[in-house]
């Protein structure tokens, strides 16, 4: 009875989740007209955040260095350690450890916030007012973390291969014009359907949907908050392990579906 | 719209209505009629209804039985832009304020204008201001709903339930959880804000002296049913128990509705 209680709820709670992705996907003829408060959730997910992600970005580009060098001493090809450290960077870690960040750091203050506003009433005043709090609250914050999820990306891959780069010299011995040379090996191979680096787009664009899912979940599990204080800090704690799951479910799909 | 031949009838008005929720009976043929610009004030234990029925005012719930009419229309029954359009004609006071808490006053009172409305700033400006005035704010326009006591929250809120006119004000316990001065100038500045828009009010209340400065005519709940009903001088003077016990009458209650009128700048300060 209680598992089919349980598959119950997610059922309901995913087709809410999904109801406000739609939702927010029809507002966005809206979106000039909130470009303030846009711009201003931009910035929290992203200035705000800057320095997590250059310090989880470097250590785990240090990290793969590292590893991955010390293997590949083992046969004398340390010298491929670059490319190594770029394709794992660009494609993999670095739109992956930037959604874990925004999703703790972001998903759940989006929970949070929208939770204590449905709790004290705000939503339900917004309604009252025939304000629908979908443009109104969610379309600006599911923008905002679409935009700044790949922004944020881009700055984990550079400081992850740079972090890489100063381990390979340091602790392998791998000259850095070597280094350098087989990164841009790597990240320079195009497409087959743009003339543009596949693996730097191709992780970017998973960036974008990490970005989407984690402001969607965030706001629709704050949204159905209820339960006082108690009901917030659920809805966030569920809203961070929601959304960690459902990036690594997007994750294993997207690159199927762009590698093979 | 039949609105105007209608309209002519009660502002709101209950008719049996029945509604469960969570597998509880609330209200169990709950009837009772509002006539435009006068004021109802709501009492009755807790879980009596009061509050679902405010919730079936402004069209959040629909009732299972019978009929709720509010300026002659059923907001259980209407699409989405007509319930809208009958909303933009109500103003809610939620218990707690219910403030946009990241906006400023100026911003959460302007907020029906800019997004329900979508007036040009030249003309939410001044209505703002002149919203702000009425419950004695003018100098707090910038200040967040966090930086103010309990009491300026409640009177925030209540300028932007009356910045877009509306025809009919509900209160959901207007002067809970303040001291005894400061719900006391809240129920005051309603009554006063009452009798200057014109405005048809529904208040939902426990407190005595909110009842008796507020309302022109009280209801009592009991059961999601209307216990006892009528003028305000009437349920001061009841000797019906249940009344006695919900209004807790003695003398000194009806001394408050004769100081009513333009007291609110003698106390207003104590609810800063």
């Amino acid at each position: 009875m209680n598992l089919l209680r349980t598959a119950r709820e997610m059922l309901e709670g995913t087709s809410y989740t999904l109801g406000i992705a739609g939702r927010t996907a029809l507002a966005l003829p809206q979106l000039w007209r909130r470009r303030r408060e846009t711009t201003e959730q931009c910035y929290a997910a992203s200035v705000k955040l800057i320095h997590v992600i250059v310090l989880v970005g470097a250590f785990a580009g240090m990290i793969l260095s590292l590893q991955t060098g010390l293997a590949l001493a083992d046969f004398g090809q340390e010298g491929s350690i670059g490319s190594i450290v770029a394709a794992a960077m660009v494609r993999e870690m670095g739109p992956f450890i930037t959604a874990v960040i925004l999703a703790a750091a972001v998903g759940s203050a989006l929970a949070a916030e929208l939770g204590t506003m449905k709790v004290s009433d705000e939503i339900t005043a917004l309604e009252v007012m025939s304000i629908d709090p979908v443009p109104f609250l969610v379309l600006p914050r599911v923008v905002a973390l679409t935009i700044a999820c790949p922004l944020l990306a881009i700055v984990a891959n550079v400081v992850g291969i740079y972090g890489g780069s100063i381990v390979a010299e340091s602790l392998l011995r791998v000259d850095p014009l070597a280094y350098r040379e087989t990164v841009y090996d790597v990240l320079a191979r195009p497409a087959e359907l743009f003339p543009f680096p596949k693996d730097i787009y191709a992780g970017l664009f998973k960036a974008t949907v990490y970005g989407f899912l984690i402001a969607v979940i965030g706001c629709s599990h704050g949204l159905r908050a209820s339960n006082g204080a108690l009901g917030v800090g659920e809805a966030a704690r569920t809203a961070v392990r929601n959304s960690i799951i459902l990036v690594l479910v997007m994750n294993f799909i997207l690159t199927r579906v762009m590698y093979t | 719209m039949s609105t105007a031949a209608s309209d002519a009838g009660a502002a709101v008005r209950f008719e049996s209505v029945e509604k469960q929720l969570g597998g509880k009976q609330i209200l169990r043929g709950l009837s009772f009629e509002v006539p435009r610009g006068t004021s109802f004030v709501i009492m009755g234990p807790s879980g009596s209804g009061k509050s679902v029925t405010l919730k079936h005012i402004v069209g959040i719930l629909a009732p299972d039985a019978g009929r709720v009419l509010v300026f002659g229309r059923e907001p259980g029954q209407l699409s989405r832009s007509e319930l809208a359009s009958l909303r933009s004609r109500i103003g809610l006071l939620f218990q707690d304020g219910a403030l946009i808490n990241w906006m400023n006053l100026e911003d959460n009172v302007a907020l029906p204008l800019r997004e329900v409305q979508r007036l040009p700033e030249r003309e939410v400006r001044p209505r703002v201001a002149e919203a702000l005035e009425r419950v004695h704010l003018a100098d707090a326009a910038q200040k967040m709903p966090s930086e103010i006591s309990g009491g300026m929250r409640k009177r925030a809120a209540l300028a932007r339930a009356i910045v877009s006119r509306p025809e009919l004000l509900l209160y959901d316990e207007p002067d809970a959880g303040l001291d005894p001065a400061t719900g006391g100038s809240i129920n005051r500045l309603i009554r006063r804000v009452q009798r200057e828009l014109g405005a048809t009010g529904v208040i939902v209340t426990h407190s005595r002296s909110c009842a008796l400065t507020v309302g022109d005519r009280i209801g009592i709940f009991e059961q999601g049913r209307m216990a006892s009903e009528g003028t305000a001088e009437e349920m001061a003077t009841s000797s019906d128990p249940r009344v006695r016990i919900y209004l807790g009458i003695d003398g000194e209650a009806t001394t408050e509705r004769s100081d009513s009128r333009g007291a609110e700048h003698g106390t207003g300060a104590t609810g800063r």
